[in-house]
């Protein structure tokens, strides 16, 4: 699975293809340490993993509870080889404490 | 994905949540066990004073995992009624912030059932709690235990 993510990831490099963009919610502390709920990407295609690394480069502040956090396709969180297409409802939960 | 089961009640509220009431189902001569749990707001924690909690959400995917949650209680100790009510936005210390009630044939399952949810309500449910302590200090409570993954998040309810 996660070998053949990266050759989608690469051939989608290749391709050049224009980019979009990814509307990504962030929620409780997060939310709170980056001073947005909500952090907007250019975007093509990528998996999780590559959205982790570019929120953190985006926002250097959430890197820590962001290595804490998941990421979630609408209400379903994702392993990090997922790939997430633009578009996607992209929500970023950190740890829960509900209860 | 399979349908929740259909004797899942689910809900996030915005005001104080009437746990009673969810005590009064129609009878069912095959329950002999009701047990009602109400997680409240505490006033100290570890020796801080709490004034309030304030309860943060996202809401459709909240009531989507407790629909599972529910599901997967009522099939695995053959529940006959399963509830959730979880409060959401500023629950002031001494009310309700959740209430879990369920109905089964014998107390063992429906305490069993009761413990089991509300421990992955509180690790698998995009529900989040800040602590607002006396001074006015608010504070965002993420345990390094809370983290969703696709095994928690996704489990089916078979």
């Amino acid at each position: 699975m996660q070998d053949h993510v990266k050759t989608v990831l690469k051939n989608d490099s290749q391709a050049d293809l224009g980019c979009g963009t990814l509307v990504v919610n962030l929620f409780a502390g997060l939310a709170e340490v980056a001073g947005t709920r909500q952090i907007h990407l250019d975007w093509k295609s990528g998996t999780a993993e590559v959205l982790r690394i570019q929120l953190g480069q985006i926002c250097p502040s959430i890197v820590k509870l962001l290595s804490l956090s998941a990421i979630a396709i609408e209400h379903e969180v994702v392993d990090d080889t997922m790939l997430v297409c633009e578009g996607a409802e992209v929500n970023v939960f950190p740890p829960v404490s509900g209860g | 994905m399979k349908p929740f089961h259909s004797n899942a009640r689910v809900a996030c509220v915005r005001g104080p949540i009437d746990a009673v009431s969810y005590v009064h189902n129609p009878v069912d001569i095959s329950v002999g066990a009701r047990v009602l749990f109400v997680g409240t707001t505490r006033g100290t924690t570890g020796g801080v004073v709490t004034h309030a909690l304030e309860y943060e959400a996202h809401e459709a995917a909240a009531v989507h995992h407790l629909n599972g949650l529910a599901s997967r209680a009522l099939n695995r100790w053959s529940l006959s009624e399963c509830v959730i009510v979880h409060r959401l936005g500023r629950v002031p210390v001494g009310e309700a912030s959740v209430v879990v009630c369920v109905s089964a044939g014998h107390r063992a399952e429906a305490f069993a059932a009761v413990e089991w949810l509300m421990e992955r309500v509180k690790d698998s449910v995009p529900i989040w709690k800040c602590e607002e302590s006396s001074d006015g200090q608010r504070r965002w409570i993420h345990p390094e235990g809370g983290r969703m993954t696709p095994a928690n998040s996704q489990e089916e309810w078979s």
